[in-house]
C-alpha cells in the first residue's frame, strides 16, 4: 500500500522526507520501506545487484498543510465543515511532512538488517511495511528456537504482528524493563513468566518479590496452556518470608563484617580469625563465633574487644534471615519448568540485598562450575528476576548485592546465569548493571532523571523512540536491545493468569473501615468481663 | 429548472472581461416595457442568464459584483460654450445614451437534461456568453437553492469571487453569507465564522 511520496533527504546521510495525505497510519514508530537496487552477496559466493524492501522507521511527523487558523475560531464549528462550504475538499486538505530512518534490508544471510545507506531518490514511493514482514523481520526468532510471545506491535490494529521474543537472547544477556508505577511493569514481567514456563521453554525461572505480587502465576500449574503433550507439567513455588533462610556459614567474612553494627578495628582481625577457623564447619551458630572470638582474645590478650563483639553477633544473627542450618537449597530452589517465587514482603532491605549476594554467589558458582566442567549442582541454565533492581543495585547506595550483580551482568552470559532487573528508579540503578541489560523493556517513564538514564544506558532507542515515553500508556512499551533487529513500540499481551499487583481501593477500604468503626456495640458487657480484665491490675 | 415567468429581465449581456467577469447593460425605461428597479440590479443581486449547450439548458448563474453609470455628454462642451465652429453643427441629445452598466460574477450553472434532472456546478463555466444574452434575476428561494448541494450550504465560488470583484469581494460575500445565514439559520453557527472572518479580513487590511 502506497502512502507517500519521498520530497528530500533527511538531516543525517540515513533519513528522508516524504510527503502523504495521510492522518492516522504514518505515527512516530511506524514502518515503511522503499525499494531500491542493493549489492547482496550471491549463491557462488561473489556479489549481485538485487532490488530490495529497504525499511525505515517514522521518527517524526509534522503538517505541512492544514486548515488555516480562521476555520478554527469557533470550537463548536468542525474547520473541515467550514472548508466544505467554501468547497474545499477536507479529503486532500491536509498534508504531512513525515521524517523516516533508514534501517535497512533483511539480510537473510545475518538474520539482521543491514543498511545500504541508500538515501530514497525524491519520487520514490513508500509503502506502509506489510504485516508478515514485520512479524518475520523485527525480532530474531528461528524455527526452532523458543519464543516469548509478549504481545503485538502498537502500530498495527491488535493481533496484526504478534512480537516474539527470543527466548533465549535475552535470558542469557539479561532483560530490564523499566517502567514508572502503575504502568505495567510487574504485569509485563509476568507475561515473560509466563512465556518462559511454556512447554518451548521450560525455564529455570527464580523471582524475587519483594512485594508478593507474583503468587498468581500459581495459576499456571492448572491451565492447559502450560502443559505440553509430552507431560510436561510446570511447577510453582511460593516461598513465604519465614521460610527464606540464609545459613551463616554461607556468608563470606565481608558479609558478616557488613552484617556486624560497625566493628572497630581492634575487634577486625579477632572476627576474622575466628571465622577463618569456623569457615570450614557446614553449621555455625552465634554461640560457636562468640566462643571462637573469646578464644582468639584470649589467645591474643585482647579478651576485652573479642567480648566487646558478642552483643554485635547476637544482634546480628538474631535477624530473621539467618539460621545455623536452615538455608535455601538450590536443588529444591531451580529445577527446570519451575518457577520459584521468594516473596520477600516483610524481610528488611538490608536482608533482601544481603539474600541476593549470598543466593546469587551460590547459583553463579555452581554454574560457572558446570561449564567449566567441574562438580556442579546446576547443570542447566538459570533466569533470575529481580522486582525493585535499584534496590539490589543502588548507583549511589552500598548495596551488599552489588558486587555479584555486576559480575552476573557482565560475566553471567557465558555461564547460563541471566537476569532481569525490573525498577521504576532507572537513574536509582547501577549504570554498569543497567547498560549490561542487552533487551530491555521501556514503559511510560515521566521523570526526566529517568529518562536521562535510560538514554544513557540503552544505546540502541532513537530519540523519537524515547521521545514517546511520557505519552506511553499502561501496557505500552518500547522493546530495543539485542533481542530485537530494531527497537519498537509494542502493546503488552493479556495476562493468562491473574494480576496480582492491584491498586488497592483505597475510598472503598475506608468506606468499609467507617462503616465497621461506626457500627453500635452487639452487647454490653459488665466491667469484670470484658477482655482483658484479668490484667488490669498488673504493672505496666 | 428555472421558469421565465418567475424571473424579470434586467439587462443584456454588453461584453466580458474574462471567462466569468461579463459587463451588462442595466435596461432602462424605453428598452423595456417594465423596466427594472435598482433593487433589482442591486449589488450583490444573483442573477441568470438561459442558454442553449447542445442538447441541454444550462443557467449561468452570477452575481453582480460591481457598476458603473456612463454618459458619453459628460466632458462635453455645452452650446453657449462651444467655439462658432463647432455650433455649426448640430449635434442630437445624449440624453438617452446615459447608461447603467453592472459587472457581473458568473459562479457556476445549473445544466438541465430533458429529463428534467438538474446538475449544479459551483465552477468556472466552461461556455461563453454571447452579446445580448438577457439576463434575468434570481428569486431568494433560487438564490438559497443555487447554494444547497447533499451537506448543506456550500459557497464553492469562494475564492473567484474574491479575485473578481476586488476590494469590493469581501463587502460582497459577507453579504452573501449574511443572507444565507438568514435563510438556513440552522447553519447559522459555520457561516457565522465564515462572515466574521470576511469582517475581521477587511478591518485587518485597512489598518
Amino acid at each position: 500500500m502506497t502512502v507517500g511520496i519521498v520530497s528530500e533527504p533527511g538531516r543525517d546521510a540515513n533519513e528522508f522526507m516524504f510527503l502523504t495525505p495521510d492522518d492516522e497510519k504514518l505515527k512516530t514508530g511506524e514502518f515503511v520501506y522503499y525499494t531500491a537496487p542493493v549489492e547482496v552477496e550471491a549463491e557462488d559466493g561473489g556479489t549481485k545487484i538485487e532490488e530490495q524492501k529497504i525499511y525505515a522507521r517514522v521518527t517524526d511527523r509534522e503538517e505541512c498543510r492544514g486548515y488555516p487558523d480562521e476555520f478554527m475560531a469557533d470550537p463548536e464549528v468542525n474547520p473541515k465543515e467550514v472548508a466544505k462550504k467554501l468547497g474545499i475538499s477536507s479529503e486532500d486538505m491536509e498534508r504531512y511532512r513525515i521524517t523516516a530512518k533508514i534501517i535497512g534490508f533483511y539480510d537473510q544471510r545475518l538474520n539482521d538488517f543491514t543498511n545500504p545507506r541508500i538515501v530514497p531518490q525524491a519520487g520514490t514511493p513508500i509503502e506502509l511495511a506489510p504485516d508478515d514482514d514485520l512479524e518475520r523481520f523485527l525480532t530474531n526468532v528461528g524455527e526452532d528456537v523458543a519464543s516469548a510471545n509478549v504481545g503485538d506491535l502498537l502500530h498495527r490494529a491488535p493481533g496484526q504482528v504478534n512480537i516474539k521474543m527470543p527466548v533465549d537472547n535475552f535470558t542469557a544477556t539479561h532483560l530490564s524493563i523499566l517502567a514508572s508505577t502503575g504502568s505495567g511493569k510487574s504485569y509485563t514481567c509476568s507475561v515473560i513468566a509466563e512465556e518462559l514456563m511454556r512447554p518451548d521453554s521450560r525455564a529455570a525461572l527464580l523471582v524475587l518479590d519483594p512485594h508478593g505480587e507474583y503468587h498468581t502465576l500459581k495459576d499456571i500449574e492448572t491451565m492447559d496452556e502450560f502443559h505440553g503433550k509430552d507431560g510436561y507439567s510446570p511447577e510453582v513455588k511460593i516461598w513465604k518470608p519465614d521460610d527464606i533462610k540464609v545459613r551463616i556459614s554461607e556468608l563470606t567474612f565481608p558479609d558478616l563484617l557488613s552484617s556486624l553494627d560497625q566493628p572497630t578495628d581492634a575487634q577486625e582481625p579477632i572476627l576474622r580469625e575466628a571465622w577463618n577457623r569456623l569457615s570450614q564447619d557446614e553449621y555455625i551458630t552465634s554461640e560457636q563465633l562468640i566462643n571462637e572470638c573469646h578464644r582468639v582474645g584470649e589467645e591474643n590478650d585482647s579478651m576485652a574487644s573479642a567480648e566487646a563483639l558478642d552483643w554485635r553477633i547476637e544482634k546480628a544473627f538474631r535477624r530473621d534471615l539467618f539460621h545455623h542450618s536452615r538455608h535455601l537449597s538450590l536443588d529444591e530452589l531451580l529445577n527446570p519448568g519451575q518457577c520459584s517465587i521468594l516473596q520477600l514482603d516483610t524481610v528488611g532491605k538490608r536482608d533482601q540485598q544481603m539474600l541476593v549476594n549470598v543466593l546469587f554467589r551460590k547459583i553463579y558458582r555452581e554454574r560457572v562450575n558446570y561449564e567449566k566442567g567441574r562438580e556442579s549442582k546446576l547443570d542447566f541454565p538459570v533466569f533470575a528476576i529481580l522486582e525493585e533492581g535499584h534496590r539490589f543495585a543502588p548507583a549511589s547506595d552500598d548495596a551488599r548485592s552489588l558486587p555479584i550483580l555486576r559480575t552476573i551482568l557482565s560475566e553471567g552470559r557465558k555461564f547460563g546465569f541471566g537476569v532481569g532487573v525490573i525498577s521504576q528508579r532507572p537513574s536509582k540503578i547501577d549504570d554498569d548493571v543497567l547498560s549490561q541489560c542487552k533487551t530491555q523493556v521501556i514503559m511510560q517513564i515521566q521523570n526526566p532523571n529517568d529518562q536521562d538514564a535510560i538514554r544513557r544506558a540503552v544505546e540502541r532507542v532513537g530519540e523519537d523512540l524515547l521521545g514517546e515515553l511520557p505519552g506511553l500508556t499502561p501496557g505500552q512499551a518500547i522493546i530495543a536491545g539485542d533481542s530485537v533487529n530494531t527497537p519498537f513500540l509494542c502493546r503488552i499481551r493479556e495476562r493468562l493468569t491473574a494480576h496480582g499487583a492491584e491498586s488497592l481501593k483505597t475510598s472503598q477500604r475506608w468506606r468499609d473501615s467507617w462503616k465497621k468503626n461506626s457500627q453500635t456495640p452487639d452487647k454490653v458487657v459488665d466491667p469484670d468481663q470484658e477482655e482483658g480484665a484479668e490484667d488490669r491490675e498488673e504493672f505496666l | 429548472m428555472m421558469k421565465d415567468e418567475d424571473h424579470e429581465e434586467i439587462g443584456k449581456i454588453l461584453g466580458s472581461k474574462s471567462q466569468i467577469d461579463y459587463v451588462c447593460e442595466v435596461y432602462k425605461g424605453r428598452d423595456v416595457e417594465q423596466p427594472p428597479s435598482p433593487s433589482d440590479h442591486r449589488f450583490g443581486r444573483f442573477v441568470a442568464v438561459s442558454k442553449q449547450i447542445e442538447e441541454k439548458q444550462v443557467e449561468f448563474v452570477g452575481t453582480i459584483y460591481d457598476s458603473k453609470i456612463v454618459d458619453p455628454d459628460q466632458g462635453r462642451a455645452g452650446s453657449r460654450l462651444s467655439s462658432p465652429e463647432d455650433q455649426e453643427l448640430f449635434h442630437p441629445s445624449y440624453v438617452d445614451e446615459k447608461k447603467k452598466l453592472v459587472g457581473i460574477a458568473f459562479l457556476g450553472y445549473i445544466e438541465s437534461s430533458e429529463e428534467g434532472a438538474e446538475t449544479k456546478k459551483h465552477c468556472i463555466p466552461p461556455w461563453t456568453l454571447e452579446v445580448d444574452d438577457v439576463v434575468k434575476k434570481l428569486s431568494k428561494e433560487e438564490m438559497v437553492s443555487f447554494h444547497e448541494f447533499e451537506d448543506g450550504i456550500e459557497l464553492g465560488y469562494y475564492q473567484n469571487l474574491l479575485e473578481i470583484a476586488g476590494p469590493l469581494g469581501k463587502d460582497l460575500l459577507s453579504y452573501i453569507v449574511s443572507r444565507l445565514k438568514e435563510e438556513r439559520p440552522e447553519e447559522k453557527k459555520s457561516l457565522s465564522l465564515i462572515e466574521k472572518n470576511l469582517e475581521f479580513n477587511k478591518m485587518i487590511e485597512g489598518v
